[in-house]
């Protein structure tokens, strides 16, 4: 019984590497090949082109590109994320990253939970008492607070808990260490009241279809009490499609969300991966992609595995 | 008394706010103590729609207007929900037509048949398992113990009906709804899953009704028939009678539409 889902998972896990090569290939390329040059940006506007090229010599940049390629590959598989050319020269990718991760994983993974927790029973509650009050007001409360650009909602927030209430700081203070204080509670705040309503309309959704099923009549017909065909048939068959969804979530939260954290000033990972980009950090733009793919199809087969244990139908060493 | 009393039973359904349609359309009729009756009609004649009234399991937008439904001398129309939880599954129960889609995919056979007892209680020496292999086994399942912990896609479609009506019949309810309980299934399956069906309800001490558009099925174990059309009773009596003497044009193009052999 449990064999076929440790045969399936070695499957996919074979496949990842292969994967995760075309990947680093596909990136790594289009960054060296793309618009913008990292030694220029060092090198700054005032340099001289013997300056620039020696500095280019020093980085390695000037050696074919698949050399650097290889080089590259070489010290990713041995743990080695590559180091920092501009935003913070000569430090190891890995030691900037972490820290960051320490931030922003635990702020996505609260907001999170909330976002879920709140909408699953939101979305349940809506489902249940559909076409009243409750359903359209629920629903519509969150869509309002959905509907509003996360950017805004952070500078709200700084009005209303900041300045006016003066409960929390109005901007983040200090490194990761200070993660789990007052610091956390309006990013988490702003990201989970805004994904509230994608969560809550999707359990909605899928309630309501599970609802219609003949079996759900045939538990009434059981007799049995409305929480018993609530919980035991509706709940189960309607919240398997999202265990998908809240996997996939969990395993990218650490890339953190950009625009709170820009707006809030938190040194985040989703402000760190832009600076990135812009400064042409080849080596931390490529890590951080392979850990992404990496990490998603990681996600697809825990998120499989689970599927299965839960439903019985699925059938995971059928041929895809 | 009759065991079951349907009397100017009218059921409706919102279309919109202004407008609403009669499905049934005045429905009167009685069921004995250990009767088999039919419920004959073309698809849309309001047979489903009649059963559902009864076990209180309308569908959506769809509601009872006027009219009595008594149960041994209860109106199952103005009963709280929490009575009918009682008298569903226990006093009346009910099976439907495409047995496949009417088991939870999720749960196994043994663990939606133990639902029936609606107890919290751990089932002390298995002898609520024993009592539905028992019945499992009665309804002509090979290898019940196993099929116990079957899910409903593991079985085939017979199998699955087979599951049902031995639910159903496990706390020996007063009366069985069979709602097309063979249309999805193939026609050496029918005979056979009716044949049991009618030996465990006589058995028992059951009255069916069986809704079917099949008449060669009513006449084979009816013994007494309700036609219907358009929502409502267009002509009632013992089947022989029926058969041989149609009163109604309704009834005799029926009989006329089944093919001869």
């Amino acid at each position: 019984m449990r064999d076929d889902l440790i045969r399936y998972a070695i499957g996919r896990l074979l496949f990842l590497p292969v994967f995760l090569l075309i990947v680093s290939f596909m990136v790594f390329y289009i960054g060296r090949y793309g618009p913008g040059d990292p030694v220029l940006i060092r090198a700054g506007p005032k340099a001289t082109e013997e300056t620039v090229e020696q500095i280019r010599e020093e980085l390695g940049f000037d050696r074919p590109v698949y050399v650097q390629y290889a080089d590259y590959m070489i010290g990713l598989v041995q743990g080695d994320l590559g180091e920092s050319i501009n935003v913070q020269p000569g430090k190891s990718v890995k030691d900037l990253v972490i820290p960051r991760i320490k931030i922003s994983a635990p702020i996505t993974l609260s907001a999170l939970a909330i976002s879920f927790s709140i909408g699953t029973v939101v979305g349940l509650i809506a489902s249940f008492r559909r076409n009243t009050w409750m359903d359209s007001g629920f629903i519509g409360t969150f869509l309002f607070f959905s509907s509003i650009p996360s950017l805004i909602m952070v500078q709200f927030m700084i009005m209303l808990l900041a300045l006016k209430m003066n409960l929390v700081p109005a901007g983040w203070s200090g490194d990761w260490h200070s993660v789990y204080t007052t610091n956390m509670i309006i990013p988490v705040l702003t990201i989970s009241l805004i994904s509230v309503a994608g969560v809550a309309r999707f359990v909605r959704a899928t309630t309501l279809a599970v609802i219609g099923e003949n079996y759900v009549r045939t538990a009434k017909a059981k007799g049995l009490p409305s929480w018993v065909v609530a919980t035991r048939h509706v709940l189960r068959n309607a919240l398997l499609p999202l265990v998908t969804v809240v996997v996939t979530a969990v395993f990218t939260a650490f890339e953190g969300s950009l625009f709170v954290e820009r707006i809030y000033g938190i040194p985040g990972m989703g402000v760190f991966m832009v600076d990135a980009v812009f400064a042409r950090e080849y080596d931390i733009i490529t890590s951080m992609t392979v850990i992404i793919a990496m990490l998603s199809v990681v996600s697809y087969i825990v998120a499989d595995i689970l599927y299965k244990s839960i439903d019985p139908r699925v059938d995971l060493t059928k041929k895809m | 008394m009759s065991l079951l009393e349907i009397k100017d039973l009218v059921v409706s359904a919102i279309k919109n706010k202004e407008e609403k349609v009669d499905i049934l359309k005045g429905v009167t009729f009685s069921l004995e103590k250990r009767e088999v009756l039919g419920i004959v009609g073309e698809s849309g004649s309001g047979k489903t729609m009649t059963a559902l009234s009864i076990m209180g399991l309308l569908p959506e937008r769809v509601y009872v207007t006027s009219g009595n439904i008594l149960f041994s001398g209860q109106d199952l129309i103005t009963a709280k929900e929490s009575d009918m939880q009682k008298i569903r599954g226990k006093k009346i129960s009910m099976i439907f037509q495409d047995p496949q889609s009417s088991l939870n995919p999720v749960m196994s056979v043994g663990n939606q048949m133990l639902e029936m007892f609606n107890t919290l209680l751990p089932d002390f020496g298995g002898k609520r398992k024993k009592q539905i292999i028992e019945i499992l086994r009665k309804m002509g399942i090979p290898d019940p113990e196993r099929r116990y912990n079957s899910f409903p896609h593991e079985l085939s479609g017979g199998m699955n009906q087979r599951v049902m009506i031995g639910m159903m019949l496990i706390k020996k309810p007063k009366i069985l709804i069979a709602d097309e309980p063979t249309t999805a299934l193939d026609v050496t399956i029918e005979k056979r899953i009716l044949t049991r069906l009618k030996e465990l309800v006589g058995e028992l001490g059951i009255s069916l009704v069986l809704i079917t558009h099949n008449l060669g099925l009513v006449a084979e174990h009816c013994d007494r028939v309700v036609v219907m059309n358009e929502g409502q009773i267009v002509e009632a009596g013992d089947v022989f009678q029926i058969f041989e003497a149609p009163s109604h044009p309704y009834t005799r193009k029926l009989l006329d539409e089944v093919p001869k052999i």
